[in-house]
């Protein structure tokens, strides 16, 4: 492996796995919501990517859905998926604060984990999907791994710029108002829960998005690459770097 | 029907297990103000510890397990001087992501020294005693003995002693215990030294019941999450309650549906109850 190859390779994924602690960083930092959850959003957003692009079974396959759609759909589901995923997550513990939030949003993402694992329909177990379809950025006269980084690069920065503009707009503020004072927002005509299930839900798109690009860069989506370490070590980052560390209720 | 039974009971043992496991958690939350997730850690390293005086160096398994017990407290004791203390003001979230990585490290080491494969103590089958059609083993009912010893234990050390009652102190008002005179330092070393015996305890109970593979003490975290967050963080004698209902729940439902569920139904019994009780089953409102 030469220089040029490793540096390609920590770009990549150093750019997806930033995605997850970006969005973190929205929840945690801004929204004040600590999710101990974040690889369930990312094997939602892989596997939804994967059962949408995948050829129906066929022979010892044991996966029920396979849609065989080009790469764009399944991406787009992938967001959707994490999204859903978010949705019914976060309609039932968003009540929760601080610890039993973060300890729930685990359990949920065990509890996601074990149904991937055990309910072969799904996603064929243990074993996974293999082969999963992929772009060829060859088409666009760029090597496999250049062309993949590239996208991992531009996932970041989108996702950076519209986080960045999502909380300098009015939006922005009422997240705060809520993080700061819920009782004050309360007052002032705030849904406060509402407001804590759109962070929930738009921080949850994308990771999809990482999840589906993941699936792309490796062709294989199995229980074993979502471990509770993908949520410890990248998203904990999110949790040690934040920015209004005297304001975050926990 | 005694098929049901069965499972009735051995959910009571599983149960007691988990009280085993989550009470030491439990306290160490309420008294030290975090959730220390590598507490089930702690649990393997007395298991393996136990193991490897009973089968390596062929000791009998009382002083092993012993030995096991108090090796485990003070690796706790050290852990907490030496990771967490210096790191105290930084606040419960920091310390919480710190125990991830502690649990890590501890995991790791287990890891690294006993190697991967099943092992099993050097100890006597377990003897099954039936009653009414429902069968028990001894071991079975050494863990529910320890289980009930080690809760009034810790209740009655709390409740009487002064040095309990500087315990409670402390995790009601760490300023007020310590301009009252209490030692923060010793009440707090007492603290680690307790939960992670608690937790030693536990770790060989998994050892006699169960075969051991390195990674069974992170299988232990969710159950004992589960149980912890049903109980309301901190509260001791809700745990007891709790332990009760997920391993209840958790074995009957082997009855309908298949055993790879178990952690499923444990947390469905949680998000229920958090549905109606955001707080848990002993939880007070607190902002």
């Amino acid at each position: 492996m030469t220089i040029y190859a490793i540096i390609i390779a920590t770009l990549t994924f150093g750019a997806i796995f930033s995605v997850l602690t970006l969005s973190l960083n929205l929840q945690y930092a801004r929204g004040g919501m600590i999710n101990f959850g974040t690889v369930a959003y990312f094997a939602a957003g892989a596997y939804a990517y994967a059962i949408f692009t995948q050829e129906p079974p066929s022979g010892l396959d044991q996966y029920r859905f396979g849609f065989d759609m080009p790469w764009y759909v399944g991406f787009l589901a992938a967001g959707v998926a994490s999204l859903l995923f978010a949705l019914v997550t976060g309609w039932p513990t968003l009540r929760l604060r601080g610890e039993y939030l973060a300890l729930t949003t685990f359990a949920f993402a065990e509890v996601f984990h074990s149904l991937l694992l055990n309910e072969r329909r799904i996603g064929n177990g243990s074993v996974g999907l293999a082969n999963v379809e992929r772009p060829d950025p060859t088409t666009l006269g760029m090597s496999d791994t250049v062309g993949y980084a590239l996208a991992a690069v531009v996932l970041m920065l989108v996702t950076a710029f519209v986080f960045n503009r999502l909380l300098k707009s009015p939006f922005g503020r009422t997240i705060d108002a809520v993080h700061d004072d819920e009782i004050a927002a309360q007052a002032v005509g705030k849904d406060d829960a509402r407001i804590r299930l759109q962070v929930f839900i738009i921080s949850a798109i994308p990771i999809g998005f990482a999840g589906a690009l993941y699936a792309m860069i490796t062709t294989l989506v199995a229980p074993a690459m979502f471990t509770a370490e993908v949520t410890f070590l990248f998203g904990s980052p999110s949790c040690l770097l934040v920015k209004r560390q005297s304001l975050v209720r926990f | 029907m005694t098929v049901f039974f069965q499972l009735v009971l051995t959910g009571l043992v599983t149960g007691s297990f988990l009280i085993l496991a989550t009470i030491g958690f439990s306290f160490t939350r309420r008294v030290e103000g975090f959730l220390n997730i590598a507490h089930p850690e702690l649990l393997g390293v007395s298991a393996f510890t136990t193991w490897g005086l009973n089968v390596i160096w062929g000791w009998h398994i009382i002083p092993s397990a012993m030995v096991g017990i108090v090796f485990t407290a003070f690796v706790g004791l050290i852990i907490g001087r030496v990771v967490y203390d210096p790191i105290r003001a930084l606040g419960p979230a920091i310390l919480l992501i710190t125990s991830v990585g502690v649990h890590y490290v501890l995991g790791g080491s287990v890891d690294a020294i006993v190697g991967t494969g099943i092992r099993s103590l050097d100890i006597p089958l377990a003897e099954s005693y039936r009653f009414w059609g429902v069968r028990i083993t001894n071991y079975q009912m050494i863990v529910v003995v320890f289980a009930a010893l080690a809760t009034v234990g810790l209740a009655l050390f709390l409740n009487k002693t002064p040095m309990g009652l500087a315990i409670r102190a402390m995790s009601a008002n760490p300023e007020l215990a310590a301009s009252r005179g209490i030692d923060v330092k010793s009440t707090s070393r007492i603290t680690w030294l307790i939960s992670s015996g608690l937790a030693g305890l536990a770790g060989v109970m998994l050892a006699v019941i169960a075969t051991l593979s390195t990674d069974i003490a992170f299988n232990q975290i969710l159950q004992i999450l589960a149980v912890a967050i049903l109980a309301g963080l901190g509260s001791l004698y809700a745990v007891v309650a709790a332990g009760l209902i997920i391993g209840v729940a958790m074995d009957v439902s082997v009855f309908w549906i298949p055993a790879g569920y178990r952690p499923l139904v444990a947390f469905s019994v949680v998000i229920l109850v958090l549905m109606f009780r955001p707080e848990g089953l002993a939880g007070k409102k607190s902002r």
